[in-house]
């Protein structure tokens, strides 16, 4: 496993780790029933200066942990500075977003939108890949080949081949060959010509017939890990810094005197790492980073209350009438049943809708308000059924209740559960069956004094704006009141006001340049305006028009700059990798101040989409329809789930809008990230903080930002969820 | 600082003061939790001093068989120092389970450890048949168990081990009044770098009366003193 080939063991690194990364094929083999081909790609402790595994400037073969989120700042003494979030997509592929500042860059305008031949610092976004293609052998070194700023304005555009070599547990040595950035100094040869770098481009488009043209050149690098936290790095780089040392136009004031970098990497705890290089024989540099592994979360997980234990039933001769069903024929028993179940499973912090019980069957449908895993609700359910249950009652059904939406039905028999209660979670799932529910069973009895049902709540919230070049880092903090009144399942009516206490959002100038309808890229004037701001206040319907068919009504004001009618249809069998949607909206602009009103334009925006489930948590979808500013083109996402609940994704639109219209970033594009509350505390949690976070916010390829899709709504109660998470059945 | 500053000062105060409240579970408890690190965080500087001095636990153990007319343990975490009265509230399969006040969950089979719930990073299930006996028989010998863990993914991850027991000559003890006597019985078990001691005093009957064992790597030793069977 890793720890095999890693240049030296992780200080802190206990059995604990050793015992986890031996295990997984053990468990994994169990799960699947037969032992999986396991990557085992080679893993880079240290960064470069732009984030990546790798040496100083240059990149390495090396990947990062599987599924690791970083965060970094470089900053060099002549004011470039690089901020980049990394994850790793996969075992052997890793990307980077980065947010740069680079100085004399760029052209300063005048009043008359000419150039005035002046320079001033250059703001830019940057993505990065790397997809290391050969794992490293006994003597062969692992190989990658990477892009990076391949979607942008490019000034850190480059593409490289390299190989790693790990020489016992703590040299590394690296070779590759660059193209662009990298091929700009020392080149051997030639391929084919590459476009000059534009100052004015606007950017953002896929640069892709520019990768691996141009000049080629070699760099090497070395690292050395001194002890288990001092590394010592050294590197011969091919990159000129053209931009930064040109004379014209004077941009920055590097003077390269040397092709040699060399640096130092302190790690200062498990995930936290510090660097200092001295590049080029002219700069100093500084960089900080953090990584964070969804897979391990910062407290322990589970800290709750435990559930009920099954109770067993009693021998035949103890309760003969319980066995014999004829209780059943009693019309005061499911009341009472029903009823204790209730409170039970309140106390649990679940609900229960509505049951059916006849002599041999009982079917509880639960929402669950706590558990961020559905099949720990369930497990609690079915043991707190059999607590309750007559003992002739031998089938156990758990419906999973969402929005008023029946998802999915969880069929146990009884004898089971007494007799497989606390062992490994996969042994009752053989004999258990997922199957779709039946949304409109007449046996179903709703629990009394359920409806109508009110509930509110009163938050301090906050709101932050990145990447404004005049102030990096804005915010506001306010409070938040919320309500929700739901009058009968699947038909509530909410709202969220918030009023702002303090904050500096009011103070960006940023004025929208869009030549286009401001759909989006008016969120200065919300955010400046919005002062006892309605969020939203909406009516929702859910439905189940149909077997397998899930449809929603929304009515109202829809979010922050939009309010109209939405209605949505998905069609998602339980056990289908499959879904498909049908989204229409009409809709009209709110005012600034988020009261009531509405500004003139209004639009009918909708699409078609497809979900589709790839395995091993991997999550595609494809929009295809016309967005907010009644441009017409598709949207591709795609997140990678962890059974934990943490995702992470990317997602691209390209619509008929051209670039020119559009504006800087040529297309709507960014990552977003859903961090379950449970994860980061420990204690059991349905929530999730989720952002987006977008190069620029622009007005082509918008979407209406409405709560409570279906989706989203369903997919977690569905078969492939709940085989992901059950290990926490008996939890 | 200006009056603007403190102005601003006092709005954010006023925000991290204000407790979130209302009904909406799913929603306040984001707000919650933020507001609980940031009192829990002003608590911690302006109290430092020392805490009140830990109750006695033959107190515990005295109020608690009176307060309860079934089977009840005492039992202590010894990481966090704290203990409880956990009182048995099911049985099946020849499994006990016993949960404290606070809805902690003890899982014991013929009083070895099989399970927690409740603490974080709990024992989820196991494999200990072969020393349910021994123990019980007070018998030195080999043998191998099991003990699974969920990941941090939530996936349930299998750790074996393997052990050895052996016993020493019979003890005997007082506890809240009670005389307990019994032989000790001692198991070492080892397995992918992790090695602990559990050790308990069984009674002639083969009851274990006392005990202290390990739950898993994360959580240490739990110590567990039977209190009414």
């Amino acid at each position: 496993m890793q720890t095999a080939i890693a240049p030296m063991t992780q200080p802190g690194k206990s059995g604990l780790g050793r015992w986890l990364s031996a295990t997984s094929l053990v468990v994994l083999a169990a799960a699947l029933g037969a032992a999986p081909v396991q990557a085992d790609p080679l893993v880079g402790k240290t960064r470069n200066t732009f984030g990546m595994p790798g040496v100083l400037d240059m990149p390495s073969a090396e990947m990062f942990p599987d599924g690791e989120l970083g965060i970094g700042l470089t900053v060099l003494d002549d004011g470039t500075s690089r901020a980049t979030l990394t994850f790793q997509i996969a075992p052997s592929l890793v990307g980077a977003f980065r947010y740069s500042r680079v100085p004399g860059l760029m052209p300063v305008k005048g009043d008359d939108d000419k150039e005035t031949g002046a320079y001033t610092a250059l703001y830019d976004r940057s993505f990065d890949i790397r997809w290391q293609m050969l794992e490293e052998g006994r003597y062969r070194p692992a190989v990658a080949v990477g892009m990076n700023d391949f979607v942008g304005t490019g000034v850190y555009s480059s593409e490289y081949i390299v190989a790693t070599k790990s020489f016992g547990d703590r040299l590394r040595v690296s070779g590759g060959l660059g193209w662009g950035r990298l091929g700009s100094h020392g080149s051997i040869a030639s391929m084919g010509t590459r476009p000059e770098y534009d100052y004015g481009s606007t950017g953002g488009q896929f640069n892709g017939k520019n990768w691996f043209r141009g000049d080629v050149a070699p760099f090497f690098g070395l690292s050395w890990a001194m002890t288990d936290r001092l590394t010592l790095k050294a590197e011969y780089s091919s990159d000129a810094y053209e931009k930064e040392t040109a004379d014209s136009p004077p941009n920055g004031d590097w003077e390269r005197r040397s092709s040699v970098n060399i640096g130092a990497d302190y790690q200062l705890g498990a995930f936290t790492h510090m660097q200092f290089f001295y590049m080029h024989g002219d700069k100093f540099g500084f960089q900080i980073t953090r990584a964070i592994n969804p897979q391990e979360p910062p407290f322990a997980s589970g800290i709750e209350r435990a559930p009920l234990p099954v109770q067993p039933r009693p021998p035949v001769s103890a309760d003969r009438l319980g066995w014999s069903g004829a209780w059943s024929q009693d019309p005061t028993a499911q009341p009472a049943i029903q009823g204790a179940l209730a409170q039970a499973l309140e106390k649990d912090g679940q609900v229960l809708e509505s049951m059916s019980l006849s002599a041999t069957r009982a079917e509880l449908r639960i929402r669950n308000m706590t558990y961020g895993a559905q099949p720990q609700a369930i497990g609690h359910a079915a043991r707190t059924a059999t607590r309750a249950l007559p003992p002739s009652v031998e089938t156990i059904t758990i419906t999973s209740v969402e929005r008023g939406l029946a998802i999915s039905s969880v069929t146990f028999h009884r004898r089971d559960l007494e007799r497989l209660e606390n062992t490994r979670a996969l042994d009752i799932l053989p004999s258990t069956t997922i199957t779709a529910a039946d949304a409109h069973d007449p046996a179903q009895v709703r629990t009394a004094d359920l409806y109508p049902r009110f509930r509110w709540g009163l938050m301090p919230y906050a709101e932050a704006s990145i990447f404004d070049p005049d102030n990096p880092l804005r915010a506001d903090f306010g409070a938040q009141l919320s309500a929700k009144f739901e009058l009968a399942p699947g038909f509530v009516m909410s709202g969220l006001v918030r009023q702002k206490v303090a904050g500096n959002l009011d103070n960006s100038t940023r004025v929208s340049d869009s030549e286009v309808q401001h759909v989006r890229s008016d969120l200065v004037e919300y955010q400046r305006e919005g002062d006892l701001a309605l969020q939203y206040l909406t009516v929702s319907h859910y439905g189940q028009p149909m077997p397998n068919v899930f449809s929603r009504v929304t009515v109202g004001y829809l979010e922050r700059m939009y309010g109209g009618v939405s209605g949505e249809m998905l069609w998602k069998p339980v056990d289908s990798r499959l879904a498909l949607g049908l989204e229409a909206n009409w809709v009209k602009q709110r005012d600034f101040d988020q009261h009531f009103g509405f500004q003139d334009y209004d639009t009918a925006t909708g699409h078609v989409s497809a979900y589709y489930d790839f395995g091993r948590g991997y999550v595609g979808e494809l929009h295809v329809g016309r967005y907010l500013a009644q441009d017409w083109g598709g949207t591709i996402e795609l997140d990678r789930e962890f059974e934990n609940g943490w995702k992470v994704g990317a997602f691209a639109t390209i619509t008929d809008m051209s670039s020119e219209e559009y504006g800087e970033g040529s297309f709507d594009k960014g990552i977003r990230l859903t961090i379950p509350v449970a994860w980061s505390t420990g204690k059991p949690s349905v929530n999730t903080l989720k952002t987006t976070i977008r190069p620029l916010q622009r007005d082509g390829g918008a979407r209406l930002d409405i709560d409570g899709r279906l989706f989203d709504t369903v997919h977690g109660a569905q078969t492939g969820s709940l085989y992901n998470e059950w290990g926490r059945f008996w939890r | 600082m200006t009056n603007r500053r403190r102005a601003v000062m006092a709005a954010l105060a006023l925000v991290a003061g204000l407790a979130a409240c209302g009904t909406d579970q799913t929603r306040l408890e984001t707000g919650r939790e933020a507001t609980a690190e940031v009192k829990a965080l002003l608590r911690g500087l302006v109290h430092r001093g020392a805490k009140g001095a830990a109750p006695d636990p033959q107190q515990i153990a005295r109020e608690a068989l009176a307060a309860n007319p079934g089977p009840v343990m005492l039992v202590s975490l010894e990481a966090t120092k704290s203990t409880s009265v956990f009182g048995l509230r099911g049985e099946n399969n020849g499994m006990r389970t016993w949960l404290s006040p606070s809805g902690q969950g003890v899982i014991t089979r013929g009083g070895v450890l099989a399970g927690t719930r409740g603490f974080g990073n709990d024992l989820m299930s196991s494999d200990i048949g072969p020393l349910i006996g021994v123990v019980q028989g007070r018998r030195t010998t080999e043998l191998k168990i099991e003990l699974r863990y969920l990941d941090g993914l939530g996936k349930e991850r299998p750790l074996p081990l393997a052990c050895r027991t052996g016993t020493a000559a019979p003890t005997g003890y007082d506890f809240a009044g009670m005389r307990f006597e019994g032989t000790p019985v001692a198991v070492h078990c080892e397995g992918y770098g992790f090695k602990f001691d559990n050790s308990y005093i069984v009674s002639g009957a083969g009851v274990v009366l006392s005990s202290r064992q390990w739950i898993g790597p994360r959580l240490g030793y739990l110590t567990l003193q039977s209190l009414r069977n």
